[in-house]
């Protein structure tokens, strides 16, 4: 049914964002992957036609296995952080807390509206290992905080944690809001029959509320990668020696500090196709078994 | 005996909350506390949350030896004309997706939704070149631009616009109400609380936006303020603690006045948009 | 109440490659007031909807006195509508909600405000102006739709299921009031509903409607004595007409093991339809329950009984089928054998092939 009398009005107001996502998207796509076949230093006239050259250099490249494993560790920790503890947290403060809720949501959701510059910058000198607070207080005790910086390993964690610092509170009210859709009948009757929480909670509440978890779990991995730009590029630039950089930190380098403007358009390309894969992944293996909630 | 299990389980769930409560908001209270700090105060008592001596000192010093004013104009007009003009595109399509079939509507719609999952390095290159040969660098309507591409508006409206139940709609084209007048009347009135917590978002993600701005923004009279505040993380201002938290207030003042204002719209329209 | 008001030539509806309704002849008189009738699914919004101008018609002819409505937009067409859900604004008091349509449509202020007081007494909703549609009752909700239908002084009042959102009661009263509408106004009514009493009690006629075609059209005394197919015989009548295959013998009704003598009337009907084999129609209120057998009398055994209250239904096995009647007594057992009878006058004959009638006797 149509509410609309006559559909070149339709066409008309779709007009606007068409024209902005064709100008500042689409076609950026596109010159994006063409520009992965040349070689080229984004300043020069004369690009060259290398063919697949950029790709082959790129997967020849050590760093690009350093750089993929970072990435991987990377939505690891943040799939931990802000995936499944809010979804457990949700889950407690629905089901078992059930008082104080608005409170939480309130206090837990206010860092997403701060900037991670912001964050960055304070966790830097929270977390400072000489005269930072949390080093002076372990230093009472006598333990001594890692330069963890240009400590390969711990660097990843950290700058995970100073993302997720972001990132939690949207994830954490997005996924209690989706296990509030659980009809509480469901979770009584469950109760009643004495089945033990970790068992309601995966058995019951995570299927029951897997439309929204998987939006959570896509979300964290494309927007947390994305998000994790920030610190590092504030933080460490990448370093000691890659250790903290990511595949979108490494496309930025690439282009904008080292001028390898094809490397980088191919490792983009790369990082588009692996974003597209888990996309349909997710329509087409998950989407179909959730469950969602009053239909 | 299982009513006091419970009660110690919610005690102990409590706590584990509370402990994430901390970590969330002991940063904002200790850029609060050490902007308000001179610097030696700052290093010899940093694990003091209440100055000794609170002094406004360092919010003097970086409105005098900073272009802040200009700093925070740049910011601020940067994310209203990005706000405005999302809004007002993202609610145009949000309407004719919402209330309307036509050729390639739903194809449309989903292209446009995927759009949210392109990552950002996909059209870096591309639109540097853009906003550089239309000799937007090193100017804030070079900074705009590429933002107002953003389809999350369009989900969260059209997910919004689609409660309104279609007989609303439908009984005002039967008394003839033109297109215009459905969105002013019936459609806008319905979703505005939806409209004003998206365009807090917006506005805020935009005053918040760092890595476009990075790649275009070269000189401090242009800088945004999160442009301003990575200085002082690097080596260059990275000695000066309790003005770099000084800048971070500044930073974080507009977001948080909007946050305390507007939370229950935010909050509400926050949590539904992951519920298909 | 002979001139034609709105006139379906041999509409049809198509959404992709599915055929919603398909070749829908229907005319409303004025001042008429026409019941679409059906299960859900049958298409009855559909073709309301088409008459409103909501849905486009795939083919055929839209007739509204007298002039082709096809690509006529909904709101040329000076129709009013109430909506099942009532489709109020929410955001506008109740005063708004009526005078909304008015102002687009440019009628001068003091008009409006005679024209809000006035529905707004007709339908006892004095004192409720200036409030939301969420602070009223869904009786009240309902009479403000149709105050603001009521308002638009329309001709043609459409109804989409009206009254399906309000409780037993109140549903009563909101028929009456619909029926002092009219009877106020005049307009002519296209009354979607799925409740056959409704349709009995509002219609002067009813067409009713299967699978998007229209299984029959006539008055509601017609509809429910004189059904035109075993659709017809089955929907209408609560609890629905028991159907059972007999075929003709002769002069005789065979069932599987009984048979029957065919009444003298029947027969040439049936001689006209030729075919022998034939579904016969009996209301379970058209039959009479024994214990004990008489001649011509047919043999069943009690599976379960239901109470009504006033009276009381047996359901009986009958040969292979299950049937229905219904007896002023109470005094069945389940599990016992029971003999029934009927006129012959009441019961229908429809031919086993095509399902349609052979015809009438009383």
């Amino acid at each position: 049914m149509s509410v609309i009398s006559k559909k070149w009005i339709s066409y008309l107001f779709i007009l606007p964002s068409l024209v902005i996502f064709a100008v500042f998207l689409i076609w950026p796509g596109i010159y994006t992957v063409y520009l992965s076949f040349l070689d080229w230093n984004l300043i020069s006239p004369t690009k060259r036609f290398v063919g697949l050259q950029n790709y082959l250099s790129l997967f020849q490249d050590p760093t690009l296995y350093k750089i993929l494993m970072n990435t991987f560790v990377y939505i690891v920790i943040l799939l931990v952080i802000n995936c499944f503890m809010p979804y457990l947290l949700a889950f407690v403060l629905e089901f078992v807390i059930v008082r104080g809720k608005k409170l939480y949501k309130k206090i837990l959701f206010l860092p997403s509206i701060i900037s991670l510059v912001v964050g960055s910058m304070l966790y830097v000198w929270i977390l400072n290992p000489v005269s930072g607070p949390i080093a002076i207080i372990f230093k009472k005790i006598g333990i001594d905080l890692p330069t963890w910086s240009s400590t390969s390993g711990l660097v990843l964690v950290v700058l995970s944690l100073i993302t997720s610092w972001k990132v939690f509170g949207y994830n954490f009210i997005v996924l209690l809001a989706g296990v509030s859709n659980i009809p509480s009948g469901v979770i009584e009757a469950a109760k009643l029959d004495n089945i033990p929480l970790h068992r309601i909670f995966f058995q019951i509440v995570l299927p029951m509320s897997s439309a929204t978890g998987i939006y959570v779990l896509i979300m964290t991995i494309v927007q947390g990668l994305q998000y994790i730009f920030t610190p590092i590029n504030v933080v460490t630039q990448g370093g000691p020696n890659y250790a903290s950089s990511n595949m979108i930190y490494h496309a930025y380098q690439q282009a904008f500090v080292l001028y390898k403007t094809g490397q980088s358009a191919a490792l983009s390309t790369l990082t588009l196709l692996l974003f597209t894969i888990l996309l349909f992944l997710e329509f087409r293996f998950v989407e179909r078994k959730v469950y969602y909630a009053g239909k | 005996m299982p009513e006091n299990k419970m009660e110690w389980r919610r005690i102990i769930w409590h706590l584990v909350l509370i402990v994430f409560v901390l970590v969330a908001l002991f940063p904002i209270v200790f850029a609060v506390s050490n902007s308000f700090k001179g610097l030696s105060e700052s290093y010899n008592s940093i694990l003091q949350l209440i100055p000794a001596h609170p002094t406004i000192e360092n919010y003097k010093t970086i409105f005098t030896s900073l272009p802040l004013y200009q700093i925070i104009i740049n910011t601020f007009t940067v994310a209203t004309v990005v706000t405005l003009f999302k809004l007002v595109t993202s609610y145009l399509a949000a309407y004719a997706f919402s209330f309307s079939h036509f050729f390639g509507d739903k194809l449309l719609y989903f292209l446009f939704i995927a759009t949210i999952f392109v990552p950002f390095t996909v059209t870096m290159i591309p639109n540097y070149l853009i906003i550089s040969r239309i000799g937007l660098l090193n100017n804030i309507y070079g900074v705009i631009l590429p933002q107002l591409c953003d389809a999350t508006g369009i989900f969260l409206l059209t997910q919004t616009m689609r409660t309104i139940p279609k007989s609303l709609i439908e009984v005002s084209r039967l008394d003839g109400v033109k297109t215009v007048g459905i969105l002013r009347d019936i459609v806008f009135p319905l979703t505005r609380p939806a409209v004003i917590s998206i365009g807090i978002m917006f506005f805020i993600n935009s005053w918040n936006e760092y890595v476009w701005p990075t790649l275009i923004l070269k000189d401090r009279a242009n800088f945004t303020l999160p442009l301003i505040l990575q200085m002082f993380i690097s080596s260059e201002g990275g000695t000066n603690f309790p003005i770099a938290m000084a800048i971070s207030m500044v930073t974080m003042f507009i977001p948080l006045v909007l946050y305390l204002f507007f939370q229950k719209y935010i909050l509400n329209t926050f949590s539904q948009s992951g519920i298909k | 109440m002979s001139e034609t008001c709105i006139q379906l030539k041999s509409v049809s509806k198509m959404y992709g490659n599915t055929k919603v309704i398909s070749d829908l002849n229907l005319s409303v008189k004025k001042g008429e007031r026409l019941i679409l009738l059906g299960p859900s699914g049958c298409g009855k919004s559909t073709t309301l909807r088409m008459i409103a101008g909501l849905e486009t018609v795939s083919s055929g002819d839209l007739m509204i006195d007298g002039h082709r409505m096809n690509d006529v937009p909904a709101g040329k067409r000076h129709i009013s509508m109430v909506f099942q859900d009532y489709a109020l604004y929410p955001h506008m008091t109740i005063e708004k909600n009526i005078a909304y349509g008015l102002m687009v449509n440019k009628v001068n202020k003091e008009e409006v405000a005679r024209r809000v007081d006035q529905v707004l007494s007709i339908l006892n909703l004095k004192g409720l102006e200036r409030r939301y549609p969420r602070d009223l009752s869904g009786g009240q909700r309902q009479r403000v739709a149709l105050a603001r239908s009521i308002a638009k002084q329309s001709t043609i009042f459409l109804l989409d299921e009206p009254l399906s959102n309000l409780d037993a009661q109140m549903r009563v009263s909101a028929r009456n009031e619909l029926l002092k509408i009219h009877e106020t106004y005049h307009q002519t009514f296209v009354y979607v509903t799925h409740d056959q009493m409704e349709a009995m009690t509002l219609g002067h006629r009813i067409a009713l409607m299967r699978d998007g075609q229209l299984q029959m059209l006539a008055t509601p005394y017609q509809i429910y004595h004189r059904p035109a197919n075993v659709f017809v015989a089955k929907f209408i009548g609560t609890p629905a007409t028991n159907i059972v295959h007999i075929h003709l013998d002769g002069d005789h009704f065979h069932f599987q093991n009984h048979s029957l003598t065919a009444g003298k009337e029947w027969l040439p009907l049936i001689a006209a339809n030729g075919s022998n084999e034939f579904l016969l129609g009996i209301r379970p209120e058209h039959m009479q329950l024994s214990k004990i057998n008489k001649p011509g009398a047919l043999s069943g055994t009690v599976k379960r009984v239901e109470e009504y209250g006033s009276r009381t239904g047996v359901i009986f096995n009958f040969e292979e089928s299950e049937m229905i009647a219904i007896s002023d007594s109470r005094n069945w057992r389940n599990g016992e054998r029971i003999y029934f009878t009927f006129n012959q006058k009441a019961m229908y004959l429809f031919d086993k092939d095509t399902e349609k009638t052979i015809g009438f006797v009383d």
